[in-house]
């Protein structure tokens, strides 16, 4: 009786300070402080917008014409072609462990996930979607309003659009690559030649750790390796328009690296190879060019046991996690 | 018994935190203040060419006097407020989009000021540094920073400020003039329109004039969109910032 007594006069308190001043207004921001918190059903959603050509202008592109799970979820050219056969601006990366990143684009032009997930449907050179016409699309299609409700408990909105697509594209992750067997105690995971690539790849040498860092080889950063038609893209600068960031682009992870040629952010360089042949030889020639990328030597076989080494990093399996 | 004593001596405080907050500041024991009365407004941004209404595909003449017609005409205005005599200002609207597509909806920002005399129309140009960095998937679709508006920069997670989109013929060639501006530092706040009017129940109209011949042709500045006629802001920034400095004088 004691305890239901306190419990009144707790609840007339707290009710004392609840005016009207204090009520909280609806906010369409709201839903964004709470995070995008990921759910089985998010996942599931997602997962199908993704693959969904109806989405697209002319209903022949969805997220996935790019970003292939066969690709390790990037693609095979230089640059992809969008819904109306014109190329992107720049090469498709992999997207998976995309939740490790704090900065999207390859100029970290995009803050969060969530927003990344707007950008290819509202560039006519990707997905080009028409934002009414994908809600009305979502609205009419029961199997949609079945996943929004199970995911949002509303009809299908723009908002969840968003935050299923990414929550989806967030469950990506990596699983069970050599090196990781290796890096957690069995030491025949790599073979002879991916060990001494291994060793190549964390010597001070070639330098490669001091960007490709971490559990995902990325520390993220923004360098400039000279890549000098770098002139069409300013890359960084884009966003921040200092002179010194022109050419510099985010450090990519080397995860699945093997899978998703060509490679740079405009797919110049065909093969793993020519990449490094490229680094041994100092880069190009950019003004910007890190002081980082200094010319090195290797001979055949070591540039061959680091190629090994860069494919002991690709994934036996990707799976989708909650 | 000691248990019985603790509890009285609990029901004691909770009482005594109880007295307290009534005396020291829950907003119930401040006076209501005499409610003020609100009433409609609307601003209707009439979009001209040259002092006629704009209407797409209508031919008119550029400040080179070559044949010219605009395709897209869309603009935010942020702190859309009233101003009174004394200074004060009314906020009208947080945020508005002028959409020349949409006909009069398009034109029209509505808002509720307190009832009164007001000497002026004032806004910013462009999307206030606050909301330029929502998510426009979070808005409804109705809303002027909707996603569905297609004002929105993926690339660098703004807000566009403004389109200007048409053709020009010069020496028979044909050619298109694409202006879209945005980011932060080419916002340009405190565009005043002088405007007398009174607020009064039942509500008011007041109409502002925005014309894109005097935002091609300044003073200082006349554009000449054939020779210089595309920027998406960061590829042409000299352009951009111009065409934002004209803007803010082509209202009246």
């Amino acid at each position: 009786m004691v305890k239901g007594f306190l419990g009144l006069l707790l609840t007339l308190f707290l009710f004392a300070c609840s005016g009207e001043n204090k009520k909280q207004y609806a906010n369409p921001e709201n839903s964004n402080l709470l995070g995008n918190v990921i759910s089985s059903e998010k996942i599931a959603l997602g997962e199908k917008l993704f693959f969904d050509k109806k989405l697209s202008e002319n209903k022949n592109v969805s997220c996935s014409s790019c970003h292939n799970p066969e690709y390790a979820f990037a693609d095979t050219v230089a640059v992809s072609i969008g819904t109306n056969g014109v190329l992107g601006f720049r090469n498709s990366p992999s997207i998976i462990g995309v939740n490790n990143k704090s900065l999207f684009h390859t100029d970290g032009g995009v803050r969060t996930l969530e927003l990344q997930t707007i950008v290819p449907i509202i560039d006519s050179n990707e997905i080009g979607g028409d934002f009414i016409e994908i809600l009305h699309y979502l609205q009419s299609e029961q199997e949609y309003i079945t996943l929004f409700q199970k995911a949002f408990d509303t009809l299908p909105t723009l908002f969840g659009l968003t935050r299923a697509i990414s929550a989806y594209e967030r469950s990506l992750v990596h699983e069970n690559a050599s090196y990781d067997d290796f890096i957690n105690g069995d030491s025949n995971a790599l073979t002879q030649s991916q060990k001494k690539g291994l060793a190549l790849f964390n010597s001070v040498r070639l330098n490669c750790t001091t960007c490709h860092s971490g559990a995902h080889q990325s520390d993220y950063s923004f360098q400039n390796i000279g890549l000098e038609h770098q002139a069409l893209d300013s890359g960084r600068a884009r966003i921040t328009r200092l002179p010194e960031d022109a050419g510099k682009f985010a450090v990519p992870s080397l995860r699945n690296v093997a899978l998703t040629p060509p490679y740079m952010h405009d797919g110049s360089i065909n093969t793993l190879e020519e990449v490094i042949i490229y680094l041994e030889n100092g880069g190009g020639n950019h003004p910007n060019k890190s002081e980082l990328i200094k010319p090195f030597h290797l001979t055949n076989t070591e540039r061959e046991n680091l190629i090994h080494f860069l494919e002991s990093l690709t994934s036996k399996s990707i799976v989708s996690k909650n | 018994m000691q248990s019985t004593i603790n509890n009285f001596r609990l029901i004691g405080a909770v009482i005594l935190v109880v007295m307290l907050q009534s005396f020291s500041g829950c907003n119930e024991t401040t006076p209501p203040e005499e409610p003020v009365v609100k009433e409609p407004i609307s601003v209707t941004v009439n979009n001209l060419y040259g002092g006629s209404e704009l209407s797409y595909n209508q031919i008119y003449k550029s400040p080179q006097d070559n044949d010219l017609w605009i395709t897209q005409s869309k603009y935010y205005l942020s702190n859309v407020v009233a101003v009174k005599a004394n200074g004060v200002k009314e906020l009208i609207a947080d945020i508005a989009i002028i959409n020349h597509t949409l006909g009069t909806e398009g034109l029209t920002i509505s808002g509720n000021i307190p009832k009164g005399d007001y000497v002026g129309i004032a806004f910013d140009l462009g999307v206030r540094e606050d909301l330029n960095s929502k998510d426009p998937s979070t808005y409804d679709i109705n809303h002027p920073l909707s996603v569905t508006q297609n004002m929105y920069w993926g690339w660098s997670t703004q807000y566009i400020f403004s389109k200007l989109e048409g053709f020009e013929v010069a020496n028979s060639d044909t050619s298109s003039f694409v202006i879209h501006t945005g980011l932060q530092d080419l916002y340009r706040p405190n565009i005043n329109v002088a405007r007398t009017f009174r607020v009064e129940t039942g509500g008011t109209d007041v109409s502002v004039n925005f014309d894109i011949f005097s935002l091609l042709k300044q003073s200082d500045y006349t554009f000449n969109l054939t020779v210089n006629g595309e920027s998406h802001t960061t590829d042409n920034l000299p352009l951009a910032i111009q065409y934002m400095d004209n803007f803010t004088n082509a209202f009246n």
